[in-house]
């Protein structure tokens, strides 16, 4: 059945209910929703009234930014984008820090207030500030998950920076899509998507086991442990990679470092783990498609099984991801995940939430991983400071509370270790990094 | 089939792959440099096995014979030469 268009209607896909269902339990769980944010490095000062300026000018282009979740006559739920939005709030703080104080306590609090809900639901993203002294700017973008994923967060900044050196926003807006159909058709074959991915779920899910009672958890705000390379470092990584894994094949290489540094970290607690699941996203848009698609989420997940036994034998770990990789891509895993998720839809998000988590005993898997690959924003500058760094610093659902995030920003790979307090502390923290930079060395 | 027409079918898969023209992809570029990452590199080796019958992913993945188009077709073209 083929629903109109509508200019005001954005139909969400599986993929953004899936998301939307994320943001209930984290809501439910933690107060604050599925929020995530990208973080700018910058040279020098940035002069934030002119950013504000700026970005309170290009946002009021964009009323999707205060659209809201709806269900429709036909039970397909949909992002309602107001006719006439209300005038453009942008919600940002400033904080000046000494040059005395250490990067880390400045990438703490500025990291911090993605644990702070939007205050009203029409409010998708919120700038947050930090000037370490006169040396540089920390410029954070938090955004609600159910909006942009990741890339298109990258992507909303490269098109906000694009405009500022034209002022010019209808070749802009017209290259990006806010309408989506409802897919309320081709079921036979969403079923049997379904299937494919139930068969995935099955193969991993006798390896799921949870790393902590999570009802005991009582500090759910998250905390980021930020990990960064050099250009000179990355690239001997890239060689290791290619060395120990093959070409092209640095996600599972890092993957299989973030286990074995994660299962000894968790062996020094006498956390005897048999057995891990991952579930990886990863971005399903075309390269060059990230302008079309800026807005909502255009991500699929794999899941992949890591055995205890596997975790000192890295090339032995390595190939079973791989193989796990190679396996789930020739059956469309992926594919399949994003087509079935549209059956979904029908479900309220707090049935979906017990569903979900079926397959493995309740559990989300043990750790969230994604690699995104090289940053989007690659100008020299952002806002006309020199940009040295991007980074990202996602909330993960609880459980399993715990994710590793990588990206390449400015030739410089970096890790995010997104945590719950109660679940590593700051000696485990230390102890990935060492081991993470020593099995690299 | 030989490595003129290997390196044609390849082309052909990475341009569906990356959403792009096959006149777009030239076969003596570094196929990272063409957007081809982890994932559409496993695409592109799963096309090689369903059409050629090659499990390349358990070969090593050594560079030299991935790192383009044109190497990879001689690879393949080997590899079949040697089957047969």
């Amino acid at each position: 059945m083929q629903i109109p268009y509508s200019k005001n209607k954005r139909y969400l896909t599986g993929i953004d209910w899936i998301i939307n269902m994320f943001d209930r339990m984290l809501k439910k769980s933690s107060g604050a929703g599925n929020a995530a944010q990208v973080m700018l490095e910058l040279d020098g000062a940035l002069d934030e009234a002119a950013f504000r300026a700026d970005m309170t000018s290009f946002t009021e282009a964009f009323p999707v930014l205060r659209g809201s979740v709806r269900r429709d006559i036909n039970l397909a739920p949909y992002w309602k984008i107001p006719k006439k939005p209300p005038p453009a709030r942008l919600l940002t703080t400033l904080d000046d820090f000494s040059e005395s104080v250490s990067n880390a306590i400045v990438l703490a609090k500025l990291t911090d207030h993605v644990n702070d809900p939007f205050p009203d639901d029409t409010l998708h993203m919120a700038f947050h500030i930090a000037r370490h002294g006169r040396a540089r700017t920390w410029l954070s973008m938090v955004f609600d998950h159910r909006l942009f994923d990741a890339r298109g967060a990258e992507g909303f900044l490269a098109l906000f920076e694009s405009w500022r050196a034209t002022r010019s926003i209808e070749p802009i807006k017209q290259d990006i899509e806010t309408s989506e159909p409802a897919h309320l058709s081709n079921w036979i074959r969403k079923f049997k998507a379904g299937q494919t991915v139930n068969r995935a779920l099955r193969d991993v899910a006798p390896s799921s086991h949870r790393l902590r009672d999570f009802a005991a958890v009582r500090d759910r705000r998250t905390r980021f442990r930020f990990i960064r390379f050099t250009e000179a470092e990355t690239r001997a990584i890239e060689t290791l990679a290619h060395e120990q894994a093959g070409f092209l094949m640095l996600s599972p290489f890092l993957l299989a470092l973030c286990l074995q540094t994660l299962h000894a970290a968790l062996a020094r607690k006498s956390l005897d783990i048999p057995a891990y699941v991952v579930p990886v996203s990863m971005d399903m848009r075309r390269p060059g498609a990230w302008r079309a698609k800026t807005f909502f989420n255009h991500v699929s997940f794999m899941f992949l099984a890591a055995q205890a036994r596997d975790m000192a034998d890295r090339p032995a770990l390595i190939q079973s991801l791989i193989g796990q990789i190679y396996e789930q891509t020739k059956a469309r895993v992926q594919e399949c995940y994003v087509e079935a998720s549209m059956l979904m839809r029908i479900l309220p998000l707090g049935i979906l939430s017990r569903l979900a988590r079926q397959p493995f005993k309740g559990e989300f898997g043990a750790l969230s991983f994604s690699h995104l690959g090289e940053t989007l924003l690659s100008g020299d500058t952002f806002m006309d400071r020199p940009l040295l760094n991007v980074c990202h610093a996602p909330r993960v659902p609880i459980p399993p509370g715990l994710g590793f995030f990588f990206n390449i920003g400015n030739g410089q790979l970096n890790v995010t270790l997104t945590y719950l307090p109660e679940l590593l502390d700051d000696s485990d923290l230390d102890f990935i990094e060492h081991a993470l930079r020593a099995s690299i060395a | 089939m030989n490595t003129q027409d290997i390196e044609t079918a390849l082309i052909r898969e990475v341009a569906v792959i990356l959403g792009i023209g096959p006149e777009t992809v030239d076969p003596t570029r570094p196929i990272q440099d063409m957007g081809v990452d982890s994932m559409s590199f496993v695409e592109l080796l799963i096309f090689i096995e369903k059409t050629f019958q090659l499990k390349l992913i358990q070969s090593g993945l050594k560079k030299e014979d991935f790192h383009t188009l044109q190497a990879l077709a001689r690879r393949i073209a080997g590899e079949l030469n040697d089957d047969a």
